[in-house]
């Protein structure tokens, strides 16, 4: 019998520092459910199948969140649209809601979060419901990319940010740009996202409506002539 | 288990948000969490552990019970994930998975980068697991590398204790009747040398 014993202890025996190159992973992953996890809701047993769905549908969400929210989270904010749809899918599936009273009303965004710390459990961080997700995904592969790189990041989560991001290599700079994002108390936009609606026309641009006080800094009257030489001098004329 | 006592207080910070209680966890387990997945789904062990960990995080608000329930309880989701793993897998055509009910090809092989990583005595005791039936093979790995009760590892496999324990009995008896484990046997015994290339089936 000897060689059994000796079969099953070797089965059981973990040689040191092996096997624990995901430890960062999962605590960061740990973290971040922490601040989605609501405390309040009643602590229910919920049967494995439902479980299962629910988790699957999670993650799907987390791929199709992705998309929008790729675009979305450069403005600092996801659109109520998303927000609305993550609520009916995860109250259809049988998950709590995400808190919303948590979000920030508009546009007073309270954290001041440091970007090289992992936010403590708790209540003190507040971003969209949708944004969160990516945060996780992208947390969790910030904290596995230092060790082998995303040796421990999960088959899912690294396919959601591959699909994300467009491709495996472009994940860490997603992901910086995201990290980089949430550390930002939800700011203006930098510049030069063409969702911004109020912009004014370009200078230069030949509008149809024909507005005479539209050429700039001449306060003056009078068309400054040979300025442009291409543009055409009669502006009320929108032929074509 | 003294082994789950030493657990609860990890388990009880972790519940109340305490990082450093579920990395205390995360340590104790994750090795038995490893191994077994590696009998149950081979080189994505890794994988599914991380994902068994996800969810575990997620749903530890609405887990109650002692640290012996919660190695039951988180071998459970390794379990799930395992079977989820090898669905997908078997869905995808270019690497079919075997049928579970034949002795050697029931549980997937693994791969070298995998084998790296662990010491080459582990592995042979993990690869002739892996090779018993499936049922047999899950049985002996909660039982004695997780270090489940019968009636944790019923709960965990769905199966009643009897199955259990007959699987677990079965799965031994073929490890100890294996050659290599055979070989192995002290030769002080005073046993006449036994052949590796009996056949097992004694």
């Amino acid at each position: 019998m000897e060689g059994l014993v000796e079969l099953l202890d070797a089965a059981r025996t973990s040689t040191p520092g092996e096997d624990l190159a995901g430890e960062r992973a999962a605590v960061a992953g740990f973290l971040a459910a922490r601040q989605r996890a609501v405390p309040t809701a009643p602590p229910r047993r919920r049967n494995r199948a439902v479980r299962t769905i629910a988790m699957k549908v999670a993650l799907g969400f987390a791929v199709l969140a992705f998309g929008g929210t790729a675009l979305a989270a450069r403005t600092g904010s996801l659109p109520p649209a998303a927000q609305e749809r993550a609520h009916d899918i995860f109250s259809q599936a049988g998950v709590p809601a995400p808190d919303r009273s948590r979000q920030p009303s508009a546009g007073g965004g309270p954290t001041s979060a440091v970007p090289s710390r992992l936010p403590t459990p708790g209540r003190s961080v507040t971003s969209a419901p949708g944004g969160t997700t990516v945060l996780d995904l992208c947390r969790v592969w910030d904290a596995a990319r230092q060790d082998p790189p995303g040796k421990a990041v999960p088959a899912p989560t690294r396919r959601a940010l591959a699909a994300a991001a467009g491709g495996m290599p472009e994940i860490d700079g997603f992901c910086a740009k995201q990290l980089g994002k949430s550390a930002e108390p939800s700011g203006p936009p930098s510049s030069g996202t063409a969702s911004k609606p109020a912009e004014p026309p370009k200078p230069g641009k030949p509008t149809t409506t024909g507005k005479p006080s539209d050429t700039p800094s001449h306060p003056g009257k009078g068309h400054g002539t040979s300025k442009r030489p291409d543009h055409p001098k009669g502006r009320g004329r929108n032929g074509g | 288990m003294s082994d789950d006592d030493d657990l609860l207080p990890a388990l009880r910070a972790a519940q109340g948000g305490d990082e450093q209680g579920f990395a205390t966890l995360w340590r104790a387990l994750q090795p038995a969490v490893l191994r077994y997945l590696r009998v149950v789904v081979g080189d994505a062990a890794e994988d599914v552990a991380s994902e068994t960990w996800l969810q575990a995080a997620r749903d530890l608000h609405r887990f109650s019970g002692d640290g012996a329930a919660f190695r039951g309880w988180l071998f459970r989701i390794a379990r799930h994930r395992g079977i989820d793993e090898r669905r997908r897998v078997g869905r995808r055509p270019e690497e079919p998975v075997a049928s579970g009910g034949s002795p050697d090809s029931g549980l997937r092989a693994r791969d070298a980068a995998a084998e790296a990583m662990e010491g080459s005595d582990t592995r042979w005791a993990l690869e002739l697991i892996s090779s018993l039936p499936s049922d047999q093979a899950e049985a002996v790995m909660l039982r004695v590398v997780a270090g489940l009760d019968v009636a944790t590892t019923a709960k965990v496999l769905g199966k009643r204790s009897g199955a259990v324990r007959v699987a677990t009995m079965r799965g031994l008896r073929r490890l100890a009747a294996h050659p290599q484990v055979q070989a192995r046997n002290a030769p002080v015994a005073g046993n006449a040398p036994i052949d590796p290339a009996l056949p097992e089936g004694v």
